[in-house]
């Protein structure tokens, strides 16, 4: 009842409060951006992919990403496998949303709040106004000036989390071989590739 | 959907009785962590119903809703969605009321009066318009925002993830559904009948979306283990209100 409250009053003086708040900034650029750029425009399957992934990998820190979805098999793999491991599961993230483009029919984004977090770390709360509207929270990194998505968190679920829990399921089966996730990924990206091709023939 | 209840209860009581097999907690201390954030000490029976699922999911269902989405139209669709939605209004009202939330509660019986009456008995939803947003609330829910412990995760037959906490307020709610209480009236097959049709329609909707995050999953078990608790923690907004703030340095290694 309170939390709806305090959302309503954000809601009405949004615009007044969180208009040259940086951070929110950053990611109404990059939302703006894909809307525009990427969902809006008329461009065929593979373009589309390409300049979603351009925006994609601009905004987000998928080093520290990477590492947090490895989680403790980040630390006991080497430098090569690690790079390896980021350029498969960031080929196959952008493919993966990319699959989802055509959910999206024209749904506004609302800022709704930001609050700071310790380490230089902000959580913007943003809505897709979807009946019931869908809550979307960006979790941002100031780093050296600048700023970097570290999280995606729809609906209370963690993009980042979800990844890690379940590849760590995936590592665990396989005998903690990270080589082998890759591997996965790779095979991944080329059947949705595939599977893609087929559905806008 | 009778079956469906009894059968899903079955398996609760097997796995509640240890009569199956359970995972074992590992000792390596961050293999534990590992276990212990999954909450799932009934792993080995929950993968086997899961499977159960799939191969129900595969052969069953997924070829029902192929042929539905070709035959009905999106608009149709769309309005048995809503209709089968509307009746569960007043069931949202009554736990929102249990929550302490009476704004919700007025939200949903608004939408249920309003669609009730001006859409055509909920097939389309004016409320829409109206500026009406109501959020769902099940008994689930109810008992989180009480306090009571999810309990380990659970893969129902047939219906899916759960947990003992979601799964007593499922039963919960399957008896106490104010729709259903209307619709026995005129046939006591009908509520049955609106379950089946509920949960058929949710599926089909939710169709293209269950595939890609299938297409996508290394481990489809796992991820979707993981977003039912992150998503049902957000529902209950108690312990887990803000379970997305996980502590992490991020070692700059650079």
């Amino acid at each position: 009842m309170l939390k709806r409250f305090i959302f309503l009053l954000c809601f009405c003086v949004h615009t007044m409060v969180f208009a040259g708040e940086p951070v929110v900034d950053f990611v109404q650029n990059l939302t703006d951006n894909i809307i525009e750029n990427v969902l809006e425009k008329k461009l065929s399957k593979e373009e589309r992919l390409k300049e979603f992934k351009k925006e994609f990998t601009a905004a987000l820190d998928l080093r520290s990403i990477g590492q947090f979805v490895l989680g403790r098999y980040w630390k006991t793999s080497d430098k090569k496998t690690q790079d390896d491991f980021l350029t498969a599961f960031v080929d196959f993230a952008a493919q993966s949303w990319a699959d989802k483009f055509d959910l999206y029919t024209g749904q506004d984004i609302q800022f709704t709040g930001v609050r700071t977090a310790a380490g230089n770390q902000y959580y913007v709360n943003s809505q897709i106004m979807n009946n019931p509207p869908v809550e979307v929270v960006w979790r941002v990194r100031e780093k050296s000036g600048s700023y970097k998505i570290v999280d995606i968190v729809v609906e209370g679920v963690s993009m980042a989390m979800s990844y890690r829990s379940e590849y760590a399921s995936f590592l665990q089966q396989k005998g903690g071989d990270v080589s082998a996730l890759t591997a996965e990924l790779i095979q991944k990206t080329a059947d949705l590739q595939k599977e893609q091709g087929k559905e806008s023939k | 959907m009778d079956k469906k209840r009894f059968i899903s209860l079955l398996g609760v009581a097997l796995m509640m009785g240890g009569l199956m097999g359970c995972a074992c907690p590992p000792k390596d201390p961050v293999a534990l962590q590992a276990y212990q954030e999954n909450n799932d000490p009934f792993e080995p029976t929950n993968r086997a119903i899961f499977g159960f699922n799939q191969v129900v999911d595969d052969y069953v269902l997924t070829p029902l809703v192929k042929g539905y989405r070709a035959v009905v139209p999106e608009g149709i669709r769309t309005g048995i969605l809503n209709f089968v939605d509307n009746l569960k209004a007043p069931l949202y009202a009554g736990n929102s009321l249990l929550q302490g939330d009476g704004h919700n509660a007025l939200e949903q019986t608004k939408k249920f009066t309003f669609n009730t009456l001006f859409g055509f008995f909920g097939f389309f939803r004016p409320s829409d318009t109206a500026g009406i947003v109501a959020e769902t609330a099940d008994f689930g829910q109810t008992l989180g925002k009480y306090g009571v412990g999810e309990g380990p995760y659970l893969v129902l037959p047939v219906i899916g993830p759960s947990n003992v906490r979601d799964t007593a307020g499922m039963v919960v709610d399957a008896v106490a559904m104010p729709s259903d209480f209307a619709l026995k009236e005129v046939d006591p097959t009908l509520p049955y009948v609106r379950s089946g049709v509920d949960g058929f329609a949710r599926r089909a909707s939710a169709d293209a979306l269950l595939q890609s995050l299938k297409d996508s999953s290394t481990d489809y078990y796992a991820t979707l283990r993981s977003m039912y608790r992150q998503n049902r923690n957000k529902k209950i907004g108690k312990d887990g209100a803000d379970a997305y703030e996980y502590d992490f340095d991020f070692e700059d290694e650079d």
